[in-house]
């Protein structure tokens, strides 16, 4: 794997300089570069670079040659001043969690990482906004509005784990985006340092700003246009209340149905996943949530908002669940309750884990209606490759993330399941959706963008990436195919993902 | 006005984005005439130079639905379509797209994109950029692209769909959309408020961040504005003094709850008058505040974006001036009609010289909104460069090299 | 086995006993897929923003050296010795990674194979003499602790911090010195029987520890009444011992052994329905005898079995009576508290609502949430004299958090927490009271008040 990703560095004859440690700009650069981040602020020793080979896409795998911890913008903007002088790739990294790879140092380098700059520079209710570094855990600065009535509403589900940034790089979503957005939604503005070390502001505090909405545009770009150092991001009124409901369906068509019909009353739930009958019987041996193993479909349906609203809201969901044949409905009327409901969407995963040594999960997106398609496709897929796959996913938004087990030790199932995957992302597309609703491309479909894409649109992705980064000196080979000189070059995979949780 | 039916200029209507790509590509190898993108033409006054010479494109057979899944919420459309028409077609599945537009019997979903049109709901809704979950635009050599898809959530590739939003026809032409859509509300209410001083009417926006309410609006104007919103309205409201109007939406008790807890929250800024504006009358009430930011017969329509905590100040600065405001206040988005008495371009640009001075110039803008045809040459639309100014100009050489759509007015956007 | 796909090692072939960690079942390493969510969990990444200093780094880089990809230098062993063996990550984890039973018996083989090379830390005066000799025994520390009793009663601790004196003594020891509350008077030792108050509703044995027997002997005391007064018989076995954490987690792997051996013989488990721990470390170990055996060569497998029926009848005294369904307290304690979730407790053994519950029953009592309650305080058993910078940072973190609340009561159930808040608050010169839940639990069954 590694070697693989080393040949597809070596086919531009420009390429930036490989650094090679005891090299003579090696150390020259080390020397450099402690100047900026002080000893204590970078690594170079081949056993501490190992555990940055790979984030939470572990397929291929490059170690960066120097780790940097840079702890302001001036800094960040002098490590890149540097690696320009040296004609030396870099890329900046979050918490890792990424899980298409947006964070392969490929071709090695300097990789920024930048979970020291995590402070709230500015917390303003009166005008709804907070100013964090990009290092700041998602989750934490939530944690920090605790009280105030408000939060950063994007909640992707590492966001325990991963940094603003990150989320910024990849436009993170998560189980609340139906109602809530994505975080291209609640980004105001932003700080960051091109690929040429210079330092820009986008948007701003204030609602809008004149022109071109380049902080919109910047959002989604996986790392490839420079490194965003500073997010103003906009802050979400607390809902005054939830309801939390998990119905049980007879078939996944029933259960698609009613998502229909509660959207069309009006009704936008602040969350709407779906379990199949595969994740239910592997949660229900694990844990005996008390869940019918013939059961086609369980729908954990949240509604939030001001709680004189709430009990009409559910009395309408009830109603429409039941014109759709729903066979039970558990309500959760305390927290603890809803916190019950939830565990059994979150303990998922451990359940799978009990089930088979290895998992990969795939994202990909239809229309909402086009979920029974899809899932029966899925299904008729695990069939063909002879593996087993459940379906736990964000309903609401048709963006299904199949779960495929498998073994790694098993070669041919690998082979199997990177198939597998391909044919069902093969057909999310041809039910006019996409093949990734919130991991981002990555390197992981870098091969499935001249799919979705024509050659133009590829061609004015990348005019619009070069004004960026036009030297592809940052992050470089993401999100667009790089220019092939033969097939040779073309990324494959040699093993599939374990991913993690969604 | 005349200087638009000068004789260089010409008129070409697609039929088709093909078309319009082809007709692009052969402008661009061949005659290299200047391209002006136009919708409904409701900013096309001010958005395109008057002394225009080269090829009008008149988007309005781009109008077909291309795709309407109507239980995935989604709608995919040609831009050139009108958004009555639009509204028309998607209010018969109990659906909407939930911004507010002026002159939507003649504004464009092109349009509405290209000058980042929005109104009173941006506050709780967003803008147009929200809604926006596929695009294909055609750059100034030609190149017909796309961007996103027709699936509500979807990060495959660089999101172009953003760079289009508020690019005033000067990077590419805007030829079809498709929209992520939301149910209709059952019903909406708004209340007004009536207010004798400034300091009350920042009271009560401070207060409305920790509200036990939920409002879709919070529109504030001041006397002279409020006057004509309310004669316009045909509305029986008291003003003579600040106003502040907020809108709920949503099933009846509910609205209706909120209207009456707002008025109890509120009773200690107190106002000299607190109105509940019931369901039949709110619906033309708040049309007039859609309205309003283009409804002048005034010379100049400016729009200010200053933080909510510093729009008060601002307020005043503008009313001192004799401006009529209104401004949608929880997001600090201003619009000011300048006095008749702004008669000659000397007293407009002195009027935006001294209120520039009321906006902290590193988080506040003044951009001039509307214009006579006459003066859009002489009036730069941003009084400062916005953030990003430099690479908004690398982008605009890089999609349009040959600078051919609408690139006199890109050239003069920005005040030097 | 490992994975060899990844295994392209360039490092020369060892025997398997030179391979720190080759014991354990490859499994337990493929559980993690590399998902990253237990990072931010880490109180040591959450410090250094290192991902080798994370449990995903951490089980990288064990990983590695079992798959002989790196040798274990001595970057790479301080990272996994600053790990605080928290369990925190294990609470994030989604995969069910037992993070535990893959640092443990690393570090084990890790200290065995520096003792096979003559340069373990085991063999520092330090480890020989203070955490093998004195900390498992409670009398000795008793003893040891005697001068300074003396001393702070005539308040010659005092006059050395001013003049500074305390700084001739060896670090290690001056963080003890540091480290040392203000001693109550030793409790007299407890009978070996407390009869229950009330109707009798269970049997049980009491685990007294032994740093928690030796300078807390107060909190033994108090979760003795508490549990009479909840109408359980209590038997206190004198012959019980140190449950042996500090040993295993330093790699003493036998010597651990032999205090559970001890202990297997000290509690007659037919005749009590459970043995009660009110120290969170302890418990969190005494849970895990059943798989420590497992991990330690050699054991009979008569000894195993016994000792894996021994290690399911320890509870944590939060946890079992909040099972048993609390007599709620009747005497008012009116002051403000701030519950910090000590990691052997929410961690190692899930326990984070009980506690809180019984404190809730108090009246009087306000329960103030403390911000990152679960995130360590830098105790960590040993920790804070192996790794006093680290240590002194998540103190001050803790520290910070707890000021923040406004509480004028610190309740976390596990010694070294409350050693560590405890010294964090005097070094900052905050007049807070650091208390074991039990404490205040008793002070309200017995109706008196709180002496600050």
């Amino acid at each position: 794997m590694v070697e693989q990703t080393n040949q597809m560095m070596n086919q531009d004859p420009e390429s930036l300089e490989e650094l090679e440690s005891g090299s003579a700009s090696f150390s020259a650069l080390v020397q450099q570069l402690t100047l900026i981040v002080g000893e204590a602020g970078i690594l170079f020793d081949a056993d501490e670079l190992l555990v940055y080979e790979c984030d939470g896409y572990i397929v291929d795998k490059t170690a960066p040659d120097i780790v940097v911890f840079p702890t302001t913008t001036a800094q960040i903007s002098a490590i890149v001043k540097r690696c320009n002088q040296f004609n030396v790739p870099f890329l900046a990294r979050g918490a890792g969690t990424s899980l298409s790879g947006g964070c392969l140092p490929i071709g090695g380098g300097v990789m920024i990482v930048l979970t020291k700059m995590k402070n709230i520079l500015e917390i303003n209710l009166r005008d709804r906004y907070a100013v964090v570094e990009p290092g700041m855990v998602n989750l934490h600065l939530t944690n920090a509005l605790k009280g105030t009535g408000y939060h950063y509403a994007p909640d992707p589900s590492s966001q325990g784990a991963c940094t603003i940034g990150g989320n910024i790089a990849t436009n993170s979503g998560g189980p609340h985006t139906l109602k809530y957005g994505v975080t291209t939604n609640h980004l105001l503005g932003l700080e960051a340092v091109l690929p040429d070390g210079s330092i820009i502001e986008l948007g701003g505090p204030t609602a809008e700003v004149p022109g071109y909405d380049l902080h919109g545009l910047y959002v989604g770009n996986e790392g490839t246009f420079g490194i965003c150092t500073k997010a103003i991001v906009r802050l979400t009124r607390d809902p005054e209340s939830h309801r939390t409901m998990l119905a049980i369906f007879q078939t996944i068509g029933e259960a698609t149905r009613a998502i229909s019909e509660i959207i069309a009353a009006g009704i936008i739930p602040s969350a709407l996943e779906m379990m199949d009958q595969g994740i239910i019987q592997a949660v229900e041996e694990a844990f005996h949530f008390g869940f019918p193993l013939d059961a086609g479909a369980v729908l954990l349906i949240e509604v939030d908002g001001l709680e004189i609203a709430l009990d009409e809201e559910v009395r309408q969901i009830l109603e429409i669940c039941n014109s759709c044949n729903v066979r039970e409905i558990q309500r959760a009327d305390t927290p603890e309750e809803r916190l019950l409901i939830w565990k059994s969407r979150k303990q998922a995963f451990g359940a799978i884990g009990r089930l088979s040594p290895s998992y990969c999960t795939q994202d990909g997106v239809v229309p909402r209606t086009r979920l029974p398609e899809i899932l029966e496709f899925i299904e008729e897929t695990s069939k063909r490759y002879g593996l087993r796959i459940v379906n736990v996913f964000h309903a609401g938004d048709g963006n299904v993330h199949p779960i495929l087990l498998f073994d790694e030790r098993d070669k041919e199932q690998i082979q199997k399941v990177m198939e597998a995957s391909e044919a069902i992302l093969d057909k999310c597309l041809e039910l006019g959706g996409s093949v990734t609703g919130e991991h981002g491309i990555g390197v992981e479909k870098i091969n499935f963008m001249s799919r979705i894409f024509n050659q133009i649109d590829l061609a004015t992705m990348e005019t619009v990436r070069n004004i960026f980064n036009p030297r592809q000196i940052c992050s470089r080979d993401k999100v667009l195919p790089p220019h092939q000189t033969d097939g040779s070059s073309k990324i494959t995979q040699s093993h599939p993902t374990r991913h993690a949780p969604h | 006005m005349s200087s638009l039916h000068s004789g260089d200029l010409e008129e070409f209507v697609p039929a088709s984005q093909i078309e319009l790509s082809r007709f692009i590509t052969e402008n661009a190898i061949a005659a290299q005439k200047q391209i002006f993108p136009a919708g409904g033409r409701t900013s096309f006054s001010v958005c395109c130079p008057s002394s225009l010479s080269g090829t009008q494109i008149c988007t309005s057979q781009l109008n077909k639905i291309i795709d309407y899944p109507v239980r995935d919420m989604t709608i995919t459309v040609e831009a050139g379509m009108r958004i009555d028409q639009l509204n028309e077609i998607i209010s018969a599945e109990g659906q909407r797209l939930p911004i507010d537009v002026p002159q939507s019997n003649r504004a464009t979903l092109g349009g509405v994109i290209a000058t980042n049109t929005s109104g009173p709901k941006r506050f709780s809704y967003g803008t147009i950029r929200d809604y926006v979950i596929g695009i294909s635009a055609i750059d100034g050599k030609g190149n017909l692209f796309k961007s996103g898809g027709r699936v509500v959530k979807n990060v495959a590739g660089y999101d172009l769909k953003k760079m289009m939003v508020g690019s005033l026809g000067t990077l590419a032409i805007i030829s079809q959309v498709s929209l992520n859509l939301r149910p209709k509300p059952e019903s909406m209410c708004m209340v007004w408020f009536a207010f004798d001083s400034y300091v009350n009417v920042e009271l009560a926006l401070n207060a409305m961040i920790t509200s036990g309410t939920r409002p879709t609006a919070v529109e504030y104007c001041n006397s002279k504005a409020a006057r004509q919103i309310a004669a316009e309205s045909r509305l029986e409201l008291p003003s003579e003094h600040n106003v502040i109007c907020i809108s709920y939406e949503g099933p009846g008790n509910v609205v209706k709850w909120q209207a009456n807890q707002i008025i109890e929250e509120w009773k200690e800024f107190s106002p000299l008058n607190s109105q509940i504006i019931e369901p039949d009358h709110a619906t033309r009430l708040y049309n007039v505040f859609t309205e309003y930011q283009t409804s002048s017969d005034d010379p100049v329509t400016l729009k200010a974006v200053v933080l909510p905590s510093q729009m008060m100040k601002f307020v005043e600065s503008a009313t001192q001036l004799n401006i009529a405001i209104q401004a949608h206040a929880a997001d600090g988005i201003v619009f000011g009609h300048l006095p008749d008495s702004a008669s000659s371009l000397e007293d407009v640009k002195q009027i935006l010289s001294q209120l520039k001075k009321s906006i902290d110039h590193k988080t506040g803008y003044l951009t001039v909104y509307q214009c006579e045809s006459e003066w859009s040459d002489l009036l730069p639309l941003f009084c400062s460069p916005p953030p990003g100014w430099s690479l908004m100009k690398q982008l605009k050489n890089a999609l349009d090299p040959n600078q051919l759509l609408n690139s006199k007015r890109f050239t003069e956007l920005v005040e030097t | 086995m490992p994975d060899s796909s990844i295994t392209n090692s360039t490092l020369a072939p060892k025997e398997i006993e030179q391979i720190p960690g080759s014991e354990i079942p490859y499994e337990k390493f493929l559980d993690c897929i590399h998902c990253g969510l237990c990072t931010a969990a880490c109180p040591t990444y959450l410090e250094t923003g290192n991902e080798n200093d994370s449990p995903r780094g951490r089980i990288y880089l064990m990983r590695a050296v079992v798959d002989q990809r790196i040798e274990l230098s001595d970057a790479v062993k301080g990272h996994l010795d600053l790990c605080l063996d928290c369990r925190s990550c294990e609470t994030a984890c989604p995969s069910g990674v037992q993070y535990g039973r893959l640092i443990e018996p690393f570090r084990v083989d890790v200290h065995k194979l520096e003792s096979s090379q003559g340069k373990s830390t085991q063999n520092d005066w330090f480890h020989r003499w203070i955490l093998y000799r004195l900390f498992p025994y409670p009398k000795r520390i008793r003893w040891a602790l005697l001068p300074a009793r003396i001393m702070q009663f005539l308040k010659i601790d005092k006059l050395l911090e001013i003049c500074r004196l305390q700084y001739l003594l060896p670090q290690k020891l001056r963080r003890m010195h540091n480290l040392l509350p203000r001693l109550r008077p030793a409790e007299p030792s407890s009978p070996e029987i407390l009869p229950a108050l009330g109707t009798q509703r269970a049997r049980v044995a009491l685990f007294t520890g032994c740093v928690s027997e030796g300078m807390y002997s107060h909190v033994n005391r108090a979760t003795a009444r508490v549990l009479q007064a909840n109408g359980c018989e209590v038997i206190v076995p004198r012959t019980q011992t140190c449950c042996g954490a500090i040993h295993y987690h330093s790699g003493a792997d036998r010597e651990a052994l032999e205090f559970a051996l001890q202990n297997l013989a000290a509690f007659e488990l037919e005749q009590i329905d459970a043995i009660i721990v009110n120290v969170a470390g302890c418990g969190a170990m005494l849970k895990d005898y059943g798989h420590i055996v497992d991990e330690i060569k050699g054991v009979p497998t008569e000894q195993v079995e016994q000792l894996k029926q021994l290690a399911t009848k320890f509870r944590d005294v939060s946890e079992f009576l909040f099972d048993l369904g609390p007599v709620p307290p009747e005497g008012e304690i009116p002051i403000r508290a701030t519950y910090h979730d000590a990691c052997h407790l929410v961690h190692a053994q899930k326990i984070q609502n009980q506690p809180r519950k019984l404190l809730e029953l108090i009246p009087g009592l306000t329960l103030v949430p403390l911000n990152e309650s679960t995130i360590c305080c830098g105790a960590a058993g040993s920790y804070n004299l192996t790794q006093p910078e680290m240590a002194d940072q998540l103190g001050k973190r803790k520290l910070e958090n707890i000021l923040a609340t406004g509480a004028e009561v610190v309740i976390s159930g596990n010694v070294g927490c409350t050693l560590q808040i405890d010294s964090q608050l005097r070094q900052a010169r905050k007049p807070l009271y650091v208390a074991h839940p039990m404490e205040i639990l008793d002070l309200s069954y017995r109706n008196q008040k709180l002496q600050m």
